[in-house]
C-alpha cells in the first residue's frame, strides 16, 4: 500500500467531507441571482398541473413524474422561489459526492480511488450546471449510486432489507429518467451468478436467493416507478391498461424527441458519439436584469477524453491478473453508456450524467492503479489531476453564467444560433 | 428474515400496490346508470350551445370520463394566449399551473379542451360522418369502415374514425350539429341501431355559438332526435330553456 493510499485510508471521512461541502459551496455560489430558466419556468407549471390536476403536463411530458413531485414539494415547503424550485436537485447532487466515494470504495477497495471520484464529480461542470437547476438529472446520480450501494452492501453482508432497499432507490431513480435502470441487468446477473456458484448451498436456497433478486430489482423497481402515477390515476380517472398506453406514447416519443424549443436545440452539442472524443456542452440562454445569461456546462475533456484508455486499461487488468471485480467498473461503463451510443436519435450531453459516475469511478481506478507503479506515473498522475482542475476553472465560470464579460465570451459564441 | 417468507412479502406488496393504483384510477371516474344507446331508455340534454356542455358535465360531476363525439369538429384549440404563455418566474410560482381554461375563455374553438384539463374527460373517441373522414385525414385507403386513427395529447390517447368504438365501459355521448354536414339522418339511425355502446349522459348539441355549422344541420338534429323515437325522454337546456337539467 502507497503512502498516500494509507493516509486516504486514514482521513478517509474528513476527505469525503471536504469534498462534500466544496461541492455545496460551488453549487450555490450565486444561485439566488440566477432566475428561473425557461426550462425551469416550466418545469414548475408542470409540477402544479402534475400534482394538483394529474396532467403530464406541457414541457417534457414525455418524462416520468418523480421531478414534479419533487419540485412541488420544495416549492410548497421552502417557498414560491429559487430555493424550493433547485432544493431537491442541490440536496441530490451534493449528496452524490459521498455516495460516489463509498461506491467506489466497496468496488476498487481503494480510499484514493474513491476520494479521487469524489472530487473528480465534486469539480464536474456539466453535473454543477444541472445541480442548479430543477430539472431531474442530477436526480440520477444519486438514486443510482445509492442503488449500487446497497446492492454491494447486500453482496458482502446478506442483511435481506438492502436489496429491497436498493429496488426502492432504482425505482425512484426510474421515476427521473428510465436510463436509471441501465445498471440493473450487470447487478442482477453478479448477484445471481453469485447465487448460483455459492457452495454447500442448497438447490431451493439457491433458487430462493434468486427469486429474492429479481423480484428486489425487476419488479419493485417498476412498482415503485408505477407508484409515481398516482396523480395521475386519480386525478384523471385512468386504468392500468391506460397507463401502459401512456408508457408506450411516452416511450415513441423519446425515441425521436429533439426538444421543442428550436433555438435551444440549435445551440447543443448532440451527438453522444463525441462524449469521450472532445468537449460537448449543453446551453442555457436567458435574459435577466436586461442582460444575457449563458449558461454552458461542458464536460472536462481531461476526465472524459482518458476514459476510453481507461476502459482498456482496466478490461486487461482484469485479464492479466484474473481479477473478475475489475470488471465491474468497465461493465457499469458499457451498460450505462451503449443504449445511448446506439439510440436512433442523438442525445445531448446532459444526459451524461447517467454515464458520468462510472467514468469518474473508472478514471480514478485506472489512475490510482498506475500510481502504484512508478515514480514517474505518479508524477504523471499528479499533473494530470492538475490539468482537470485548470481547466474546471474557467469551465465552472461557464456553467455558473459568469463567462460572458470575460475572455471566455468567444466559447460563448461559438453556440449562439446561426441566423443571430 | 427467511428469503422465503420475504419473497412472500414482496410479491403481496407489489401486487396490492398494482391493484391499489388500478381502483385509485376506476374510483375516481363518475358514473350513472348506463342504458344501451342501441335499444334502451336514454335521457338525452339538448344543449342549445357548445359551450353549455361543460356546464352540464360540471353539474352532473362527470369526472375521468371516456367521450364519444359525433361531429365535424374537434374543439381542442389549445390557449395560445399571450399571456398565459409568457408568464414571468413570480407569477408562475405564485399562481402554480396556469394551462387551464377558465370559464371565461372557453369557447366552440376549445370546449373539448377545457373538459379535457378539468378532468372531466381523460380520453375521446372523435366519430366523423363518413365523408368528413375522408376529407379531413385524406385517406387513400380504399375501405376506411375499419380504419381508427390514434393520437395523443399530452400523453393521453385521443382516436378518430368514422364509425363507433367498440369499448365496454360505459361513455358520454355528445351528437354535434356539424355531424350532420355530410350525413343524413338515416345513416345516423342506423350507426346508432347497430351500436353496442353503452352510455349514461347523453347531450345532443345545437352548436349555436358555432358559425360553422348551418340551420340546415341543427334540423337534421331535431329530425334525428324525434327518429329516435319515445324511448327518448329530452331535457332542453341553454337560454331559452324553460328549466335546467335533472339529476
Amino acid at each position: 500500500m502507497t503512502r498516500l493510499e494509507e493516509l486516504s485510508g486514514r482521513y478517509f471521512i474528513h476527505c469525503v467531507i471536504a469534498c462534500t461541502v466544496l461541492a455545496a459551496l460551488l453549487r450555490i455560489y450565486g444561485l439566488s441571482d440566477m432566475p428561473p430558466l425557461f426550462d425551469e419556468i416550466g418545469t414548475a407549471r408542470d409540477a402544479f398541473d402534475y400534482m394538483d390536476h394529474g396532467h403530464l403536463g406541457r414541457v417534457m411530458w414525455q418524462h416520468p413524474k418523480l421531478r414534479s413531485i419533487l419540485v412541488y414539494e420544495g416549492l410548497t415547503v421552502f417557498g414560491l422561489n429559487v430555493w424550493g424550485l433547485r432544493f431537491f436537485s442541490l440536496v441530490f447532487s451534493v449528496m452524490s459526492i459521498p455516495l460516489i466515494s463509498l461506491v467506489s470504495r466497496k468496488i476498487t477497495g481503494s480510499s484514493l480511488a474513491a476520494l479521487l471520484s469524489a472530487f473528480l464529480l465534486c469539480v464536474d461542470t456539466v453535473h454543477i450546471d444541472f445541480s442548479r437547476q430543477a430539472i431531474q438529472e442530477v436526480y440520477m446520480p444519486f438514486f443510482v449510486l445509492s442503488g449500487i450501494l446497497l446492492v454491494l452492501a447486500y453482496r458482502s453482508t446478506h442483511k435481506t432489507l438492502l436489496l429491497p432497499l436498493a429496488g426502492l432507490f432504482f425505482g425512484l431513480g426510474m421515476a427521473g429518467k428510465w436510463y436509471a435502470s441501465f445498471p440493473l441487468p450487470v447487478l442482477a446477473l453478479v448477484l445471481l451468478l453469485d447465487a448460483f456458484q455459492a457452495r454447500g448451498v442448497s438447490f431451493r436456497v439457491r433458487l430462493n436467493e434468486s427469486i429474492f433478486i429479481i423480484l428486489s430489482l425487476c419488479f419493485l423497481p417498476f412498482v415503485i416507478y408505477l407508484l409515481t402515477y398516482f396523480p395521475w390515476f386519480y386525478h384523471r380517472g385512468y386504468g392500468l391498461d391506460e397507463w401502459f398506453a401512456t408508457q408506450r406514447i411516452m416511450y415513441a416519443e423519446n425515441l425521436v424527441h429533439q426538444g421543442f424549443n428550436r433555438k435551444i436545440v440549435e445551440m447543443q452539442d448532440h451527438n453522444q458519439l463525441l462524449w469521450f472524443i472532445r468537449p460537448v456542452a449543453f446551453v442555457d440562454f436567458m435574459l435577466a436584469e436586461g442582460r444575457p445569461i449563458v449558461l454552458i456546462g461542458m464536460t472536462n475533456p481531461f476526465i472524459w477524453i482518458p476514459t476510453i484508455p481507461a476502459f482498456f486499461y482496466l478490461l486487461y487488468q482484469a485479464v492479466f491478473s484474473k481479477d473478475w471485480n475489475k470488471l465491474l467498473l468497465p461493465s457499469l461503463l458499457l451498460i450505462t453508456y451503449l443504449p445511448f451510443a446506439v439510440a436512433q436519435r442523438q442525445v445531448s450531453v446532459n444526459s451524461s450524467l447517467a454515464v458520468a459516475p462510472a467514468v469518474f469511478m473508472l478514471v480514478s481506478q485506472a489512475a490510482v492503479i498506475l500510481m502504484g507503479k512508478t515514480r514517474r506515473w505518479n508524477i504523471a498522475v499528479a499533473g494530470w489531476l492538475i490539468l482537470v482542475i485548470l481547466c474546471a476553472i474557467p469551465l465552472y465560470l461557464l456553467a455558473t453564467g459568469k463567462g460572458h464579460d470575460t475572455i471566455l465570451h468567444h466559447i460563448i459564441d461559438f453556440y449562439r444560433p446561426m441566423d443571430e | 428474515m427467511n428469503k422465503s417468507v420475504m419473497n412472500i412479502v414482496l410479491v403481496l406488496i407489489c401486487t396490492a400496490a398494482v391493484l391499489l393504483m388500478h381502483r385509485a384510477g376506476l374510483s375516481a371516474r363518475s358514473e350513472v346508470e348506463s342504458s344501451l344507446l342501441s335499444t334502451g331508455r336514454l335521457t338525452v340534454v339538448v344543449a342549445e350551445r357548445t359551450t353549455d356542455l361543460v356546464r352540464i358535465w360540471q353539474e352532473r360531476q362527470v369526472q375521468g370520463r371516456t367521450l364519444v363525439h359525433l361531429g365535424r369538429f374537434l374543439h381542442f384549440v389549445e390557449n395560445t394566449d399571450a399571456s398565459s404563455i409568457r408568464m414571468n418566474t413570480r407569477d408562475v410560482l405564485r399562481a402554480g399551473g396556469l394551462t387551464h381554461l377558465t370559464a371565461s375563455s372557453v369557447t366552440y374553438r376549445n370546449f373539448l379542451r377545457a373538459a379535457f384539463e378539468r378532468n372531466m374527460i381523460r380520453q375521446k373517441y372523435h366519430v366523423f360522418s363518413p365523408q368528413d373522414f375522408k376529407e379531413r385525414f385524406l385517406s387513400d385507403t380504399p375501405d376506411e369502415s375499419s380504419k381508427t386513427i390514434v393520437d395523443h395529447e399530452y400523453g393521453s390517447r385521443s382516436f378518430y374514425s368514422n364509425r363507433f368504438p367498440d369499448t365496454s365501459e360505459p361513455v358520454l355521448l355528445n351528437v354535434d350539429a356539424s355531424y350532420f354536414h355530410a350525413s343524413d339522418v338515416e345513416s345516423f339511425l342506423g350507426i346508432v341501431r347497430a351500436s353496442s355502446l353503452k352510455v349514461d349522459i347523453v347531450t345532443f348539441c345545437l352548436a349555436e355559438d358555432s358559425p360553422d355549422v348551418s340551420e340546415n344541420e341543427r334540423i337534421k338534429l331535431h329530425q334525428a332526435l324525434v327518429r329516435l323515437g319515445p324511448r327518448i325522454h329530452v331535457i332542453h337546456y341553454g337560454r331559452t330553456a324553460a328549466a335546467g337539467i335533472s339529476r
